[in-house]
């Protein structure tokens, strides 16, 4: 639950950055499909200590 | 089927602090949902000549909410490991405490009178009458928020847990003003920043190919025709910000498992390979503009690429302290397990990672029609052909309900799009009409495949079958299919929900359905069935109205 928890607050201060500059640098559009790649990729990598 | 309300986060008993959780995240979920709407309603830069109480509004709402949502999350981050203990009797007491709907009534009515008053204030600001209107907008705004709080929790308890969480709210005071004021000043640093940018992208295309013209004075780079002007929002300083944030983020979560100060060089690491891979975006964007796709390289590729870079470093950096021996504690981290297959996380999120990143590549490689759509449908089945044996456990069989829940879903999903409406999808139109006879059969064939097969099976194991799951129990495999509990449906509901873009609440509601239809019977089957249904008819009314904004 804690990892989720983790997760779910890194995700949050990530968007929260990628959202409060308006540059086209980094594409707001595409915020919920990156993070939720980025947030599938961390529980996977944080999976692993489980086995 | 079983339905239980109350066990919310149960592990293998009641979670301790769960009705602080649970609380908490609906405080946060209500009003992280008004936020939105209202920062999709209400534009500040209509009040940008504005006088008065209105013009503060105007010129620091936006960093005002910026600075909540950076003080809360930050407030948790410092509070929760201080004040766990005091938690768990506050998550009694709440417990014992129901929602206060008196108070949640009254916090609706005062949102109703916040939107009320904001149609005059971003109507007509200046003068007195506007600042009256803008001093009753505020407070009517505070009452809102601050009903909203008292009805989740009372007053008593609030102040019990600013007592538990001890200095915490200076820290995330500290930590909100800092994430401000550096992103006020990082702008001072957009035009230096840039014209390093420029620098490296030169060299990185001069080293590549011949007859690029640099100018040095307006940042300007050309190659065959194709300009580029390294603007100074395009310095890289945004992806130097999210990496930053990411990296300290999980270097403080997972502090207990790295050597200190080793682990903190991977942030000036982190943060030079993004600055390193946004001049290579530049760079690529340059080529493949000048090699004929200028289409595409301020297209997709342009919206796309800054995310793939992001997200390339901070898996990178992820996976660099989770293995690096040097940054770790011995005994801290677990070594890698002999098959990928022994991670019991993988064969349930592979299949839908594999999408977003086919996703990610195949928008990257068009110029608003997606031709390389297939590569989505062939990349999630080969990841899918790859963990059959695994699948071969779960049960695939479905009944009639599963049926009829997607055929529900349908109706929902066009109810909303007629009642909410929107602009056509001229892109797909086009695209398929540019394309010869055999080509755009092939394209429908395999977008049709993907959302029949690979979408509904992908999405069903990543959200039903894992994340609902795992947010009911760390053991995620051990979760009985039938076991409902209403917050896991919620946040994995809601999660699938905002992946589908405007159609966000289409997508909440469909991914309540979806998981009834699983806990119908306990069958992963069912939802996949139920959301296959769902597609099908979907791809049968696009393809037969050519309704292509639905896709």
């Amino acid at each position: 639950m804690r990892r989720i928890i983790a997760m779910a607050l890194i995700m949050v201060a990530t968007g929260v950055a990628a959202l409060a500059v308006e540059t086209p640098e980094i594409d707001p559009g595409s915020a919920a499909g990156a993070l939720a790649l980025l947030a599938g990729a961390a529980l996977m990598i944080r999976g692993r200590r489980r086995s | 089927m079983s339905f239980s309300f109350l066990p919310l986060f149960q592990t293998s008993g009641v979670y301790p602090t769960h009705f602080v959780i649970r609380r908490a995240s609906l405080l946060g979920l209500l009003l992280i949902l008004e936020l939105l709407a209202l920062s999709v309603w209400l534009d500040n830069a209509s009040l940008s000549r504005a006088a008065g109480l209105a013009w503060l509004v105007g010129r620091w709402g936006a960093w005002t909410a910026r600075f909540v949502v950076v003080f809360a999350v930050f407030f948790v981050i410092f509070g929760y490991p201080k004040a766990r203990n005091s938690f768990r009797s506050i998550s009694t007491l709440l417990g014992e405490t129901p929602i206060s709907w008196s108070l949640l009534a009254g916090h609706f009515c005062s949102v109703a009178a916040f939107a009320g008053l904001s149609v005059p204030l971003y109507a007509s600001p200046s003068g007195i009458p506007g600042n009256l209107v803008a001093g009753a907008w505020l407070a009517v705004g505070v009452l809102a928020v601050a009903l909203a709080c008292f009805a989740f929790a009372p007053p008593k308890l609030w102040m019990e847990a600013a007592r538990a969480t001890g200095k915490a709210w200076i820290y995330a005071l500290a930590a909100g003003l800092s994430a401000c004021l550096l992103g006020a000043a990082s702008r001072l640093m957009w035009d230096p920043a840039a014209h390093l940018t420029f620098l490296i992208v030169k060299t990185i295309l001069r080293a590549f190919v011949s007859g690029v013209v640099a100018d040095p004075s307006t940042d300007s780079i050309s190659s065959r025709g194709f300009d580029v002007q390294i603007a100074a929002e395009c310095s890289g300083l945004e992806g130097i910000g999210l990496i930053l944030v990411f990296g300290a983020t999980w270097l403080w979560l997972f502090r207990r498992e790295f050597r200190f100060p080793h682990a903190l060089l991977l942030i000036p690491a982190g943060v030079a390979a993004i600055f390193l891979m946004n001049a290579l975006r530049i760079a690529a964007l340059v080529l493949i503009g000048a090699a004929g796709a200028p289409g595409v390289a301020t297209g997709g590729f342009h919206s796309q690429a800054g995310w793939i870079a992001f997200n390339a470093v901070a898996v990178a950096f992820a996976l660099t302290a989770q293995r690096l021996p040097w940054v770790t504690v011995p005994g801290r981290t677990a070594a890698r397990p002999a098959r990928s297959t022994a991670n019991p996380t993988v064969p349930y999120l592979a299949p839908f990672l594999t999408i977003l990143v086919a996703a990610m590549i195949s928008r990257a490689a068009s110029s608003g029609f997606e031709w390389l759509y297939p590569l989505r449908f062939f990349a999630a089945a080969g990841v899918l052909c790859f963990y059959r044996r695994k699948y071969a456990a779960l049960d695939w069989k479905s009944g009639w309900m599963a049926a009829a829940i997607g055929a529900l879903v349908f109706a929902m999903w066009i109810g909303l799009d007629w009642a909410w409406g929107g602009g056509a999808n001229a892109a797909i139109a086009s695209g398929l009409a540019g394309l010869p006879a055999p080509a755009r059969a092939g394209w429908l064939a395999f977008r049709t495949l993907a959302a029949v097969v690979t979408v509904p099976i992908a999405e069903e194991l990543a959200f039903r079958g894992f994340l609902m799951r795992r947010l009911v129990s760390a053991d995620f495999e051990s979760v009985d299919w039938r076991r409902f509990a209403f917050f896991p449906v919620l946040i994995s509901s809601v999660a699938f929900g905002v992946l589908h873009g405007d159609r966000w609440l289409a997508g909440t509601i469909a991914g309540v359905l979806y998981a009834v239809a699983l806990h119908w019977r306990g069958r992963i089957g069912d939802a996949v069935v139920a959301h296959a249904v769902t597609n099908a008819l979907l791809a049968a009314w696009v393809l037969s109205s050519g309704n292509w904004r639905l896709w």
